[in-house]
Order: structure tokens, then sequence, then C-alpha cells
């Protein structure tokens, strides 16, 4: 025993305050990982609702609006995944308990010339992230400001599968590129459960909610001139889908030349988005097809402005 | 002489011992000697075998009359290398007698043996297929000279196991015309080793005797009769108050013809020490240059002529023993030089100041010292069951030394030391795998137990180990490197394949490292399969 102790004791000093760890990598991927991806952001139409169906002259307008605002969306939120995944590869060049920065790095492969910097940071307890892209013509700067940035509350199951927004300075992206200006758009999104997502730029406002059944519900609001005059009319669209893809659109149209009124407008579209009735006060289509074959079959408005 | 050794004497005159009388230019002389110090298993190593073939080798090259390229030896190799080593001189011997020499074939043996054969190690070579080989050899007279024995304490036994009369079986099967046999031992007796002499008495007398202190007739040559009267008479006195019993030496013949045959020649030794005529005593003489023990020297009575013992130019002690003291001189005899004892200054010391007797005690210890082998390692160390050491340490390629000790008795030791470098990658979801770089070094100590088998050899043991890695980035300058120091314990196991004093091993370590790895309590294991050649010393 007494000489066994001595061999013991130099055994164990020898493992005394070192080992390795991944904790550096592991900190990098829980930043990474709190930049929402194409996974969380992604929406798939019901049914086989696509931008083709649009191509169709009996398509569907109210359909086809859906169909674009979330292409619109879903387009948008990609540039986002796609710099993430383009951080994903790039080791920090900043590393702080509650923050990182990558970059710069001339990393976009479209933008020739151009730097990207990216900088995290996160709340303590790591249930908030906020995240911001500047961009430079050189390494060195100066940078522009905040062109793309965002929040993302952690989700409780998975830290990607919170809600947050993204915010687009379509006015700096201009103000950096020289061309004119395009206002801010703000994505915001939530896909703790069923996906919700909201684009809402200075004219018009986009809802999806994902529904149990597999259908979703699309709300639309905008300004524009919808039956011609001098005013630009408030539309508001609501519209649902089944899980196969068929729909019903309902929507109101007031202010401009609508004279003070309301005006109502609907239509049903069958799985391929093809227009199965139409309705309105407007005069802007004549009425066609069977109500009554409508996957729904009452109309339910959306609220007014 | 004693009455057995004249005895036989006088039967060999008789029959006519049939040999040119000299070791004349036309005789070519051969020789295959072969010792082992290990037997079949479960018997004690010998200590002197291939000491004593050493000092064999050294007598017949320098005064026998053999050219080295005729003199082959194996010590310590095993049957095949036997025949191996007989196969390359036999067309040496067919080409003398072709040429028109006359031809000697001597074989040699120092080691275990029973009944029916000469045990090598684990294998064995019979007494048929020794017969064969002097048979086959074509040589005109064939002489074997077995010392064969097993080991004891201080004076070691040899043949322990009883065994039937060994000469007898020898007689019996090498029986043919041309042939000699001279045996350590007769019937079932003991052959016996010592470390007063740092070798077996059969070899050290024969030794003693072929470089003069047999010349019974100090005609300057030691022939065969002379050299079995001195050995037998020698081993008999030597080994009479030894706890085994008196040790007798046997003779076989079979050969017709006039003469005596000459085994050496003192008038080609480069240096000789004379005793004269007149002189009487026991002597003993120590080679100080070489540390060896060369001869004994008993002069009973004066005679007519000198006594000539040739020696190889050198400082020499020569000692004259007395019941309570020794009277020592030292000379330097040069080459072509004879030098007088009685010109030599003698002083008297007390035998525990015997300066000779410390080397023999030394050359013993020596004796008994475990193997030791070096050998160059190359390994590939993989983590064994953790997740995170899968994550942590990717395969490591070692290379390195390591210093083996293998006593005779089964148990080895050995430390070693081992660079390590692999490369990994940081696997974590959500970002690119990041390339990581580890070196370090491995350095174990490991005991255990193996078979005593040399050619093909088996071990188990134990194995402490340290650890010591180091964890670069390459694609990340800025990221430190990490560091880990750790103790790892476990199990060793090897299988082996050792021709001669080469070793090949396999082995395979398998080790717990008690170091936990992030949020791993428990460490983590590994596996480490190696190659090693080496080198037994």
């Amino acid at each position: 025993m007494g000489r066994a102790l001595p061999t013991v004791t130099a055994l164990a000093l020898t493992a005394c305050g070192t080992t390795f760890t991944d904790e550096p990598w592991q900190e990098d991927a829980d930043f990474v990982n709190a930049l929402p991806g194409a996974e969380q952001l992604d929406v798939l139409l019901p049914g086989q609702l696509t931008s083709d169906a649009c191509a169709q002259a009996d398509a569907s307008t109210f359909a086809c609006l859906t169909v674009e605002a979330i292409d619109t969306t879903v387009g948008l939120t990609s540039v986002v995944a796609e710099l993430t995944d383009v951080i994903r590869g790039e080791t920090p060049s900043e590393r702080g308990e509650d923050h990182r920065v990558w970059g710069p790095g001339d990393w976009v492969a479209d933008l020739p010339g151009v730097f990207v910097r990216v900088e995290m940071s996160r709340s303590p307890t790591r249930s908030t992230y906020s995240w911001a892209y500047q961009l430079s013509d050189s390494s060195q700067g100066p940078w522009s400001g905040e062109l793309l940035s965002g929040t993302h509350q952690a989700g409780e199951v998975e830290v990607a599968a919170g809600s947050g927004d993204l915010v687009f300075d379509m006015d700096g992206f201009a103000d950096f590129r020289g061309t004119s200006g395009g206002g801010t758009i703000v994505i915001a999104y939530d896909v703790r459960d069923l996906t919700w997502l909201q684009l809402d730029t200075d004219v018009q406002t986009f809802t999806w909610q994902a529904l149990a059944d597999g259908g979703g519900e699309v709300t639309y609001d905008s300004a524009f001139d919808l039956v011609g005059g001098s005013a630009d009319e408030q539309f508001d669209l609501l519209a649902r889908l089944t899980p196969t893809g068929e729909g019903r659109g309902d929507a109101l149209a007031n202010g401009g030349a609508s004279g003070g009124g309301v005006a109502t407008a609907s239509e049903c579209w069958a799985a391929d988005g093809q227009l199965t009735w139409h309705t309105d006060e407007f005069g802007w289509l004549d009425d066609s097809g069977d109500e009554g074959a409508c996957a729904f079959a009452d109309p339910a408005w959306p609220a007014a402005d | 002489m004693s009455s057995l050794g004249r005895c036989l004497w006088a039967l060999l005159w008789l029959a006519g011992l049939a040999w040119p009388a000299t070791a004349s230019a036309d005789v070519r002389r051969f020789g295959l000697l072969v010792a082992n110090n290990d037997g079949p298993k479960g018997t004690v190593p010998l200590l002197f075998a291939h000491a004593d073939l050493a000092r064999m080798q050294g007598v017949l090259q320098e005064l026998g009359g053999y050219e080295p390229r005729d003199l082959a030896s194996v010590t310590g190799g095993q049957r095949r290398q036997v025949l191996a080593a007989f196969g390359n001189l036999r067309p040496q011997m067919d080409a003398a007698r072709a040429a028109g020499d006359e031809v000697l074939f001597l074989f040699y043996y120092s080691g275990h043996a029973d009944g029916d054969a000469l045990k090598l190690g684990p294998g064995e070579l019979t007494y048929d297929e020794l017969e064969r080989m002097l048979d086959t050899s074509g040589a005109d007279v064939r002489l074997a000279i077995i010392d064969a024995c097993q080991s004891g304490a201080l004076t070691r036994t040899k043949a322990a196991k009883p065994a039937p009369s060994f000469v007898f079986e020898l007689e019996e099967q090498l029986g043919t015309q041309g042939t000699v046999i001279l045996t350590s031992s007769t019937g079932d007796e003991a052959s016996q080793e010592s470390d007063e002499i740092g070798g077996s008495y059969f070899t050290h007398f024969l030794v003693s005797g072929l470089y003069g202190a047999a010349d019974r007739d100090r005609d300057g040559q030691v022939t065969l009769a002379e050299a079995y009267d001195h050995v037998y008479a020698e081993t008999v006195l030597r080994t009479s108050g030894t706890r085994e019993g008196a040790q007798h030496p046997s003779f076989g013949w079979d050969l017709a013809g006039e003469g005596d045959l000459v085994l050496t020649d003192l008038d080609t030794a480069r240096a000789s020490l004379i005793f004269d005529a007149s002189q009487t005593g026991a002597f003993a003489v120590f080679d100080l240059t070489r540390r060896a023990f060369v001869a004994e020297v008993d002069l009973d009575a004066p005679a007519a002529a000198d006594r000539r013992l040739a020696v190889r130019p050198g400082r020499f002690q020569i000692q004259e023993r007395f019941p309570t003291h020794l009277r020592v001189a030292d000379a330097v005899i040069q080459a072509g030089e004879s030098v007088s004892i009685q010109d030599l200054d003698f002083r008297s010391v007390r035998y525990e100041d015997d300066v000779a007797k410390g080397w023999l005690d030394k050359q013993a210890r020596r004796a008994r010292l475990p193997d030791t082998s070096v050998q160059l390692v190359v390994s590939r160390t993989t983590p064994l069951g953790s997740d995170a050491a899968d994550e942590f340490i990717p395969p490591l390629g070692g290379v390195g030394a390591s210093w083996r000790l293998q006593t005779r008795e089964g148990r080895w030791a050995a430390v070693d030391l081992q660079g390590v470098r692999g490369r990994g990658a940081i696997q974590v979801d959500g970002i690119d795998p990041e390339p990581t770089a580890l070196g370090g070094v491995r350095t174990g100590v490991e005991a255990g137990f193996s078979t005593l088998d040399r050619t093909w050899q088996a071990g188990a043991g134990l194995r402490v180990e340290a650890l010591y890695l180091r964890r670069t980035f390459p694609d990340e300058e800025s990221q430190d490197a990490q560091r880990l120091n750790a103790p790892a314990v476990g199990g060793t196991g090897f299988v082996g394949w050792h021709p001669g004093r080469f070793e090949f091993d396999l082995s395979l370590r398998l080790l717990a490292v008690p170091v936990p790895l992030e949020d791993e309590r428990l460490g983590f294991g590994l596996a480490a399969l190696s190659l090693s050649a080496g080198y037994r010393f």
C-alpha cells in the first residue's frame, strides 16, 4: 500500500486541470441555430396550389394572390436562410460569452466585392437572440447600417422553433447599392407549433396561419386602385384553404371609388387553383360558377381596416 | 589418473585408434557447435551453455586447426537452425574430400538432453537425427562431444530428470565406424554447472585441457586420449563434493587405424605460459585482458619436460592455490612470447581478495539477469465505448520504442515511449465540421507472465500508462490548443515470433482512462494494437 500510494498520486496528478472540450463550437452552433432557416420558415401550400396554377387563364385571383404573397414571403426568408448557411461554415471572428461576430467575408456569390459582417448577441438565459447583417465594399468598412436584422425568441423544445421577426431595410440596401429605396419589410414568424408568418411592408400586410388539419388561412390587406378612379381602395381578403388546396376567399373593399361603402367579392377555387365560382359587387368580373361547389359554403369576412 | 580413466585410455589404445598422428596439413577439420540454455517446458534454463560454446569455439580456432569458415555455431537456436548450419557445412566437407583431404567433423553440444534427444528449447534433435548427421557428413572421423545438462542453484544439475543411460543410448545409435563420442556424464548421472568456474565442469576442463593442461606427455600436442583423461579426472574430482555427487564423463568410439587423434597443437599458440618441469602445485590461470578463466593446471610431481599452456597475448593472473590462501602473480605475455611462471613474482592473498572470483561471481549474476530487448513499435490507438471519446480522440497512429525484460521463468516487464498523432473533426450540429489535429506522447510500464517458448511466445499482463495529448485546430489559428494529461490502466496481451535474437510481437492493450471528457463522468477507454520488431541482447 505504501508503495502504491505515490504511484496513484502521480497518476492522479497527471490528470489535473486539463481536458478536451468542444464548448466553443457548441456555443457557435447555439448562435447559428437560433437564426431562422429554411426548415422553419418554408411554407408548403396545401395540395397542388403553386405559382404554376396562376398561369392558367381561369385561375382564381384570390388563390393566386395567396400563392404570390407566400412566395414573396418565403423568398425573403430564404435570403436569411442562405446567409445563415454561409456562416455555418465560417469560424467566428470574435467570440464572447453572449455574442459572436462572423466576418467580414465576401461570402455572397451574387454580390462580388461586397463584404458581409454578422453580429449576434443573446440574453444570458439564452432565451432571446438578436442579430444583424451589415455590408461594406471593403473588408475594413465603413459598414452599412443593419440592412438585415432580427430577433428570435427561443422555442422551448428547440431553439430554432421559436418566434421572432426579420427586418429588411430596403432603403438601406438601396442606399448601399445607390438605387431607389423600398421602405422596410418586416417578417414576423412563430413556428413553435403551427407555422404563422406575417409579411408587413409599408403598403400591405399578409399573414399565413397553418391549421392543424393541414389547411391554412390567409389574410391580406393592401391599399391599391382596385376598380379604377382617383383614389386607392382599401382591400382586405380572408382566404381559407383545405388540406387538398381547394379554397374560398372573401374580400372587402372600401374607400376610394367605393364611395364610402363596403363592397364584397368572393371566389372559390379547385385544388389546382382553377376558379370554380366568383361573385363581386365591384363590377370587376362577371359572376360565374356555382357557390354550392365551394369547399367552404359560407363566407368568412376579414376585419375591415 | 583415475583408475577408470586409465582403463578407458588403455581400451582406446588397444582398440587401435586410427588417425594420423598429428593435425597435418592434409587434414581438414570442420566443426558444428551448438548451445542452448533453454530446454523444454518445465526445465530450469542453464546459465552457461552459450558461454561454454564460446570457449570451445575459441580454443578450436586458436589451437585446433579449424579455419573460421569451417566452424559453424548455433547459439540459442533450434533443430531447424542446427540442420541448416550442417547443410551449409556439408558441401564444404564433400569438396575437401574430393580434393583429397582427410576430413574430421566435430559436433559439440552444450544444453539440455534426455535419453532420446538433445533438447533445443521447446524443440529437439533426436539421436537418430544426430546419427544421420554424423553419417552423412562423409567425414573420415566424426567426433561428437555432448555436454548435456540441466541446472541447479550454485551448482546446477544437468539432466536432472531421470533418464536412461545417456552414453549407452549414444553408443547404441552412433556406433558406426570412424565415430568418437565424448559425453559429460554417464548413465543417469547429473551433469553440473558451476558459478565458481563460470561454466559447466565438463566443458571447462575440456577447454582447459585443450589449452595445454591435458598435455600429459608434454609434447606440445593434446590428443583425444589426453583430453579425455584430463577432463575425466578433473570433472570427477571437482564434482565429487557437490550436492549432486561425482559426475563421470564417458567415452565411446568405433575407430580403426593407428595413432591418436590430435585435438590441439600447442606449437601453433601465439603465446605460452611455461610451467617448468620441476614445478608442482595446483594453478589457475585467468586472462585479465578478456576477463576469462583460461585453465587449471595440476602438477602432481616433477616431470621430465616443461608443461606449456597456450594463451592469447595479453595480461594474465596466475594463481597457485593452497588450502588457506592463494599466491598470485600477474604477467604480460606478448605475441610470440613464452613466459615461465618461475620468473614471476608471486604474492600471497586471501581467498576473499581473489579478483578472479569476483569476475566469475559477476559473470554468474549477469547470466541470471533477465534477457533485455529493445523494440521499435508502431501502433494504432482507437477510443472505446464512449461517444465523447469518439468525438474527441480520432484514431491515433504511434511510433516509439520499448525496452523489455524477460526472465527465464516466464515473467516479463517493459517500459515504452511512443509519439502519437491523428486527425479528426469536431462534429456539432448546425456548423460545418472543424478539423482537429492531435499529437502527443504515451509512456507506459507493464508487466506480466508469458510462455517460456522462445520462438513462439504469448503473454499477458497489466499496464499503467501516462497519456499526454495536445489538440490543435488547423483552420482556426486563434483558438488555443487544448491539452489532456491522463493516466490509463488496463491489460495487455501479446503473441510473438522470436526467431533467434529477433522479436516480432503483435500486442493488444485495452486501457481505461478515468478522466471525464465534457459531460461524461466515467472517462473513456482506449484500444491499442501495436506491432513491434526488436532485438534481444
